[in-house]
């Protein structure tokens, strides 16, 4: 494949072949898997806050599980591409970096859906919405990096221990209770700095809800400038590491 | 001549050591590979299973690896196709290759076969509308067009067996590494598939195919190279190459050398003896075979399993598996000697078996001895001493069955023939037998 209009019809077609296994082959299920579950979600855990009038309540929540969702799906159905069509890089068809940025537009697509969805509740309650989208895009921007760069090592580490598809799911899980989606960031209190250098994701929810929302807290000093770099450290290291080596590592595995 | 179009330069593969006892660097470096430090998992510093291997494959020509299971002919291939990286050593391939070796290989799960052919044939050099063309061609051909809209998850195995050789044929790529893997899968649709062989050779392809019938072997292609150990034992005319391969022999496995460090017994000696106890040199159909093994064990096994199987080409095809029998020692320690003697067994002539044993302690899970191939041989005789006459019976009884058993015919007319191991001519089994056979 050498001609980028050759890359280009491989791209098309490997981005039409990953939407379609997560939203074309089973729609109903993919409404309630990305839609409704999330939404019902946000619903039920706004009921449940007793702390403030239901109005104010579920808005950050959406708008910082929107950010987390695009987390997970870029793990589950960016990076982790790479371990479920394993097959089709075996025989060396397309560059695993070529799949990966078509696997990248499933989370994508669904991170608009959300935003969409949430404007739109927004826009119905008669909320105020928030600022710049620069900031809800830099936020997404670092979910997805981190996403894709945690899915890559995933698939890395599945290929090597397969039973580790079983564990991702609750690492994904716990990754959202050290993420404050269902809590505010300042819920952390003195932990908050620290928490936001550790975990990305804090700064990248916050970033959400700053993009969504008026109301925010505010972010420690350089938090923003350490979640870019590590989340940005974090893809370009699995990059690097689909440039060096194939992914056929099972034949060695004998 | 014609330019070379698949070169292999020096290839050699070890496989990674077995787990060790050293669990702490073993994760270090099973951590080291997923971050991309190191391109292994495992220390490549086990068995060799491809040794040294140079060999070219010109345009328009075909080579044909033959040899025992095991003895690293689709190894060679997987390092052909850039499957499998090697331990050192280079492949150089002319004008993009395309590889027929697992049919799972290669293959969007979601997009259909439509589609995954034209990745294919976008990715070996071809256009779009080029490789839509190709793709109907080849559904034709491999009489899958009902399937090609549908996702290839959905496929059966033949089905996807089909589509994956439709690919190598059909779509842009000059050299075509072939696993006969249609021999087991699809035997009908392979006799098309090798009757396309001389169209891909004279458009210019070049073809390295690795089969377990000879017989083929020695229909399709003039060149064959025979695979022992990891090693090209021999490279030249078919005719010549297949004689020497099924040369009637006995062969024993090396013994294990030393003690691996987590080994609980080892092959102290291996023999395998003919009917009146003495080292077997050949075999013949009807030849009672007998195992002698001698094991060494640092310790103590109670109530142990023993396995012994003779497998052809295509597998296994008798055991003696004391998991059926029952028949189990009460313990064996130190120097342990076991003789199985198979009996009745009328295995066909000028081919290939070989022998394998395994050891499992009284839970029937807990592995004493690893399942090994402890020896080879190749069956003496011909059709003719076995009784088949004809005049296809040689050529096809090479890569026919590899048992024989009685059989008759029956016709309107009553019995017309039948065949019984008992009327066979080869009440020979000696090594002055070896060599009329070979006269």
């Amino acid at each position: 494949m050498t001609a980028p209009t050759d890359a280009l019809s491989a791209f098309a077609l490997l981005s039409k072949g990953c939407l379609r296994r997560e939203l074309g082959r089973a729609p109903i299920r993919a409404l309630w898997k990305h839609i409704l579950l999330p939404i019902a979600i946000v619903a039920f855990v706004s009921v449940l806050d007793t702390g403030a009038p239901l109005r104010d309540r579920w808005p950050p929540l959406a708008a910082a599980g929107a950010i987390w969702l695009l987390f997970a799906n870029s793990v589950n159905q960016g990076g982790m591409m790479l371990w479920h069509e394993r097959w089709l890089l075996r025989q060396a068809v397309v560059p695993p970096a070529l799949l990966l940025a078509a696997a990248t537009l499933v989370p994508l697509a669904l991170f608009a859906v959300h935003l969409s969805l949430v404007h739109l509740a927004l826009l119905a309650s008669a909320l105020p919405r928030g600022g710049a989208g620069v900031e809800t895009l830099l936020g997404g921007g670092i979910a997805a990096a981190f996403g894709l760069g945690a899915g890559i090592f995933a698939a890395r580490v599945t290929e090597v221990r397969p039973t580790f598809t079983l564990m991702l799911p609750k690492l994904i899980l716990a990754s959202l209770v050290l993420t404050p989606v269902f809590y505010p960031l300042s819920a952390l209190d003195g932990l908050k700095g620290a928490w936001c250098v550790a975990n990305p994701l804090c700064v990248a929810t916050e970033l959400g809800r700053a993009g969504m929302l008026l109301h925010v807290d505010p972010l420690p000093r350089h938090a923003v400038g350490i979640a870019c770099a590590s989340s940005s450290a974090i893809l370009c290291w699995g990059l690097l590491t689909l440039r060096g080596h194939s992914f056929v590592w099972t034949d060695e595995h004998v | 001549m014609s330019e070379p179009a698949l070169v292999l330069n020096g290839i050699s593969k070890r496989l990674p050591s077995g787990p060790s006892r050293r669990r702490l660097s073993s994760t270090v470096r099973r951590f080291a590979h997923v971050a991309g430090l190191s391109s292994d998992a495992a220390p490549n510093t086990g068995r060799t299973i491809v040794d040294n291997v140079h060999l070219t494959v010109r345009s328009g020509e075909i080579a044909v690896l033959v040899g025992p299971p095991g003895c690293g002919k689709t190894s060679l291939l997987r390092i052909a196709a850039g499957v499998l990286r090697p331990t050192a050593g280079g492949v150089r391939v002319a004008g993009g290759s395309d590889s027929l070796i697992d049919p799972r290989y290669g293959w969007h799960s979601t997009l259909t076969g439509r589609e995954n052919l034209v990745l294919r044939g976008v990715s070996t050099g071809l256009s779009v509308s080029e490789s839509r063309l190709r793709a109907e061609r080849l559904a034709d051909f491999v009489e899958i067009s009902d399937w090609l809209d549908r996702p290839v998850q959905d496929y059966p195995d033949a089905t996807l067996t089909r589509l994956a050789f439709g690919a190598l044929a059909f779509l842009g790529a000059r050299v075509l590494v072939w696993d006969d893997v249609l021999e087991k899968r699809d035997p009908l649709f392979r006799q098309k598939c090798l009757a396309l062989i001389p169209t891909l050779l004279r458009e210019g392809k070049a073809v390295l195919m690795a089969t377990h019938d000879v017989g083929k072997a020695k229909e399709i292609s003039p060149r064959a190279i025979w695979m022992e150990e990891g090693r090209v034992r021999a490279d030249g005319a078919t005719h010549s190459v297949l004689e020497r391969y099924l040369e009637p022999r006995v062969t024993v496995a090396a013994l294990d050398p030393s003690w691996a460090p987590a080994a609980v017994s080892r092959l102290a000696s291996i023999e395998l003896l003919d009917k009146e106890g003495r080292t077997a040199t050949c075999y013949f159909p009807g030849d009672p075979i007998r195992v002698a093994i001698e094991l060494e064990l640092t310790q103590r096994v109670d109530l142990p399993y023993f396995l012994v199987s003779i497998a052809g080409a295509f597998g296994p095809i008798v055991a003696a598996s004391m998991f059926h029998d029952g028949c189990r020692p009460p313990f064996i320690d130190g120097r342990y000697r076991i003789e199985c003697t198979f009996e009745k067994i009328v295995l066909a002539p000028k081919q290939r078996f070989t022998v394998r044993f395994a050891v499992y302690a009284a839970d029937g899970v807990t592995v004493v001895h690893p399942k090994q191939v402890i020896a080879s041989f190749v069956t003496g005789g011909s059709a003719a001493s076995c009784g088949f006459f004809h005049t296809l019976a040689e050529g096809r009884i090479l890569g026919g069955p590899p048992m024989l058993t009685d059989y008759n015919w029956t016709m309107p007319g009553g019995i017309e023939r039948a065949w019984t191991a008992k009327t066979m001519a080869c009440e020979h089994s000696t090594p002055t037998a070896v060599e009329d056979n070979r006269r």
